[in-house]
């Protein structure tokens, strides 16, 4: 399209310059400017399985739209400018400017910077906070938004070295209550009106994270070792100044969490409000990337010195938390694509009192793909499972692809498991969808 | 994924399938188009063109840039469209005697990946070429005669047919080429998969054009009768012997400037 109306201003000109005489035609043509324009522009219609109430719209359309511009005047220098509306919701998206030379490349701006091997989960990939608006209906790159930070990478054939600084903490994206994806939709409607207090950080430099990632291949193994300290961007719940008694062998939830804000412990402990917050964490990481016959295998370890969790009668606790991620993938004849990764979080000194986190969170995930009628046709799945509390995920799906600039997808969401896991939460979201996009 | 464009697009070259000028043996004429000049390093921009069995088609384009380092060979591709997989590129690191070293970015991860060599009776990207095609082949895995001479068009060719001593090292059966004398860059070449009279795919080189002297095929297409699909390549620049600089082949320079 940028082509076709830099083609038309150039007819335009090339008419002054017949008119306007030999003197202006010797001056040579306009270069064609180094701009280039891109734009995706979606809209998914979904229609819920279930009406949970009367309220409800068991139908819904979310409009997305990212618009980019790229200026690249030479090969060591990128101007970028996007912006990104969701539902009517403006934001910046990438918006940064890119230098680069042999061994160093610094990019300064509104960017999405990526850590880690593993894919969908992957517990490095934290330096960015998600559009969790919508659940996990989209995957995780989708999902990511893009804040200001500063990139600095020298590289070489034998290692490289990034470090980066991200001076303004912004969280992830979500709601607590007033819409299906909420995460306290289903009980606020069980029980009315809960009262949440965030405590947001000031968007002081005191708030600014930075980190760094060393990187290199032994031989046929890639390896990075990295450090973030940050803000989560994911908040953490308050404890309690006086909880609930703990009574032995009963598992705690958010449901009684929400009940004992709303009402107490009669006669004793009143109503409290309930209050989340953004801990400050330090995050070490190891990742490695290599094949194997067929395979391609990779994986993060990430290890988190305290972490908060909240005990059976809402009081707090720091614990160190390790999380190990394996995965598996392969490339098939008649384009069939598999991939397989498993998840274990531990609770370092774990403390029963800590129920309904368990020690130990195994999660599997899988992804598989089959392409038909040459490429133009993809059946697909990708899916998570919580093995420890039996949560699950699911979007089987067909993508069309036969209309060049546009697709089409068709698919299913399915969430389940307990109320307290994260997709039990969607557990009443179950729906069908059709997804088109436009891009160019 | 295999992704083996040596010498500007070596699906274009097929260098082990070939012949020259005097009166050589089957074997010779082979070793030959292996050993064919295609200069220190390439690059080129191609445009392609895939027709599916009911007649739709879909284009894209690409940069394509190879360099040779004496044993080791390296190659680049980045699509530049459509939309749906622009800057998505392909690095692979070839040592002979050894496997491919192979990444592969994706823009929309924002990741690059190192990636399995595929099996390579498999698809390259969708079209009518298998990574084997894309591959060069050592002249001494298979045995070569001289079927006939033939001429097509203005080219006098030596049609020669090579099958595999071992046949698990190939996907095909056999194949037929059709070398034209001196030149040594296939103008046909019919691909047996089965005991059949009938070949499963043909590669026709539709134009060739001598490029900083150096035998091109510009224009090339390669049918498939069993799926009734079709992958045509055009060439639409191409340039050899540039000096082309190291770090476009290393693995910062795949997710640069994205």
């Amino acid at each position: 399209m940028i082509r076709g109306l830099l083609k038309q201003r150039g007819r335009v000109l090339l008419g002054f310059f017949l008119i306007a005489g030999p003197g202006w035609a010797r001056k040579p043509p306009p270069k064609p400017l180094p701009i280039k324009l891109t734009a995706k522009i979606s809209n998914r219609f979904n229609w819920d399985f279930k009406k949970d109430n009367l309220l409800e719209d068991t139908s819904q359309t979310n409009t997305e739209m990212i618009a980019q511009a790229k200026y690249l005047p030479n090969p060591r220098v990128q101007v970028v400018v996007g912006e990104w509306m969701v539902d009517n919701d403006l934001r910046p998206y990438n918006m940064y400017l890119n230098l680069s030379s042999d061994h160093v490349n610094f990019r300064l701006g509104n960017q999405i910077v990526r850590w880690g091997k593993a894919d969908e989960i992957s517990p490095l990939d934290v330096l960015n906070p998600e559009d969790l608006t919508l659940g996990f209906n989209r995957v995780r790159a989708d999902r990511k938004i893009p804040v200001p930070m500063a990139n600095l990478e020298f590289l070489s054939d034998a290692i490289s070295l990034q470090g980066v600084f991200i001076p303004f903490f912004e969280k992830s994206i979500f709601k607590y209550t007033g819409d299906d994806w909420a995460y306290f939709d289903h009980l606020e409607k069980k029980y009315g009106p809960i009262n949440i207090i965030e405590q947001e950080p000031a968007q002081t430099m005191k708030d600014a994270g930075y980190g760094g990632r060393l990187s290199g291949a032994l031989g046929r193994f890639d390896l990075a070792f990295s450090y973030l300290n940050h803000r989560r961007d994911i908040p953490t719940l308050v404890g309690f100044p006086i909880g609930p008694p703990v009574v032995p062998g009963q598992v705690g939830g958010i449901e009684d969490l929400v009940k004992f804000s709303k009402f107490g412990f009669p006669p004793f402990i009143p109503p409290q409000p309930i209050q989340f917050r953004y801990d400050r964490e330090e995050r070490y990481g190891f990742e490695f990337e290599t094949t194997a016959g067929s395979f391609g295998l990779r994986g993060d370890l990430s290890y988190v010195s305290s972490q908060s969790f909240t005990t059976q009668n809402l009081q707090e606790q720091w614990k160190p938390v390790i999380t190990a991620v394996g995965g598996m993938d392969y490339s098939g004849p008649a384009g069939s694509y598999i991939n397989v990764s498993v998840s274990q979080t531990q609770i370092r000194d774990y403390d029963p009192i800590l129920a309904p986190t368990e020690e130990k969170t195994t999660t599997l995930s899988a992804q598989f793909s089959l392409e038909l009628m040459s490429g133009n046709v993809k059946l697909s799945y990708l899916g998570y499972m919580n093995v420890t509390d039996k949560s699950y995920y699911h979007n089987p799906k067909v993508n069309i692809g036969y209309i060049p600039n546009i697709g089409i997808e068709v698919g299913v969401d399915i969430y389940g498991g307990p109320s307290y896991s994260q997709t039990g939460f969607f557990g009443n979201n179950d729906q069908a969808y059709l997804a088109l996009k436009y891009f160019f | 994924m295999r992704i083996r464009i040596g010498s500007a697009l070596a699906f274009m070259v097929l260098s082990s399938f070939a012949v020259a000028a005097d009166n050589p043996d089957a074997r010779t004429i082979a070793q030959r188009v292996n050993d064919r000049e295609d200069g220190k390093d390439s690059y080129a921009k191609v445009d392609m063109l895939l027709t599916d069995r009911s007649g739709v088609t879909q284009s894209r384009s690409m940069i394509s840039a190879t360099k040779d380092y004496g044993k080791l060979s390296k190659s680049y591709i980045r699509f530049s469209a459509p939309a749906s997989i622009e800057d998505t590129s392909f690095l692979s690191w070839e040592v002979e005697g050894k496997d491919d070293e192979q990444f592969l970015f994706l823009p929309e991860l924002g990741r690059d990946r190192r990636i399995v060599s595929s099996q390579k009776d498999s698809d390259f990207v969708n079209t009518d070429f298998t990574y084997e095609d894309m591959q060069k082949r050592n002249v001494d895995k298979d045995t070569h005669k001289i079927l006939r001479e033939e001429k097509v068009g203005e080219y006098d060719c030596w049609v020669l047919e090579s099958v595999p001593i071992d046949p698990k090292s190939s996907q095909y059966k056999r194949w037929v080429a059709w070398i034209p004398k001196g030149i040594y860059l296939p103008l046909r070449v019919e691909f047996y998969t089965r005991i059949l009279r009938q070949p499963t795919k043909i590669l026709t080189t539709r134009r060739l054009k001598k490029v900083d002297g150096i035998w091109t095929a510009i224009e090339a297409e390669m049918k498939n009768y069993e799926r009734n699909t079709m992958t045509l390549l055009r060439t639409i620049e191409i340039k050899y012997n540039q000096g082309l600089p190291d770090r476009m082949f290393s693995r910062a320079y795949l997710k640069r400037n994205r």
